[in-house]
């Protein structure tokens, strides 16, 4: 195990990201078809904020039982991605290295941390799942 | 100590008490709170049923779940993998991965007595990076 290691090795870097304008509806659908647990908001190519599956589950605890049609139109309805999303953000930048980001995630409080360059354009996210699978690595 | 000999009692977080299947969630966070935890193993006449996490009640809170209206045994998780304390924290990391779990129970002489989860592992990552654990190269 190197202690400096470049985030870029553990980083996802082709990411599935949202713009702030697109709906709701279409945030649940893209965490329901590609099994991801977290979505990056960005305007551009900056980063704005991060919705995640657990966010989304609470939006749409209010219209259990309903079907997915139903649900969107209540999300999309009640909701926007600018409401929704996490804005206040913990991030690497893609200087760091692998320890900076076990550091940021041992902390418990997320699972995921979005990688931004200087000027906080998106390049890559790295989740717990990244730095378990890593750590597997070395056995 | 390198991370291959390392052993997940070194890294778990003691399960110091417990709490019964019937009883509400709001008895469970009262627990954690009072004994500064984040899991409860769950016990019915004295075998283990499960575990029951912050998460599991803060989730449930957040859904506006009256927390002294739920049963732990209706929130709590099942034990999908159990090992000795003296399993090396690298087979648990490993086994974890392959089979995406989020958590092992450790026991000793048959009961439980710490769990290890993803936020374990994270620590013991970021202490192997860090020098503070086994040997790492620069």
């Amino acid at each position: 195990m190197k202690r400096n290691e470049p985030l870029s090795t553990v980083m996802s870097k082709e990411l599935t990201t949202v713009n702030v304008t697109n709906k709701l509806s279409e945030v649940r659908k893209l965490l329901a078809e590609r099994g991801i647990h977290h979505v990056p908001v960005v305007s551009g190519t900056k980063l704005v904020g991060l919705i995640s599956a657990t966010d989304m589950v609470r939006l749409s605890f209010s219209a259990y039982g309903a079907d997915a049609r139903a649900v969107d139109a209540m999300l999309d309805h009640e909701f926007s991605i600018e409401k929704a999303m996490s804005k206040e953000l913990t991030t690497l930048n893609s200087n760091q290295k692998v320890r900076d980001a076990a550091k940021v995630l041992s902390s418990g409080d997320f699972h995921s941390v979005p990688v931004v360059d200087d000027d906080n354009n998106l390049v890559g996210l790295v989740t717990s799942t990244d730095l378990i699978r890593y750590l597997a690595d070395q056995y | 100590m390198a991370f291959n000999d390392l052993e997940i009692s070194a890294y778990m977080s003691p399960l110091t008490v417990s709490i019964g299947v019937d009883q509400c969630l709001k008895t469970a966070s009262t627990k954690m709170q009072e004994h500064k935890i984040r899991h409860l193993p769950v016990l019915e006449g004295g075998r283990l049923m499960g575990v029951i996490s912050e998460r599991d009640v803060n989730w449930l809170a957040s859904l506006g779940t009256d927390p002294s209206t739920v049963t732990v045994s209706e929130a709590m998780s099942d034990i999908p993998y159990v090992v000795h304390a003296k399993t090396k924290a690298a087979e648990v990391v490993a086994k974890m991965h392959d089979d995406k779990l989020g958590s092992a129970l450790i026991e000793r002489d048959g009961k439980p007595v710490g769990i290890f989860t993803t936020t374990d592992a994270l620590q013991l990552c970021s202490d192997l990076l860090a020098g503070r654990v086994g040997a790492a190269a620069s």
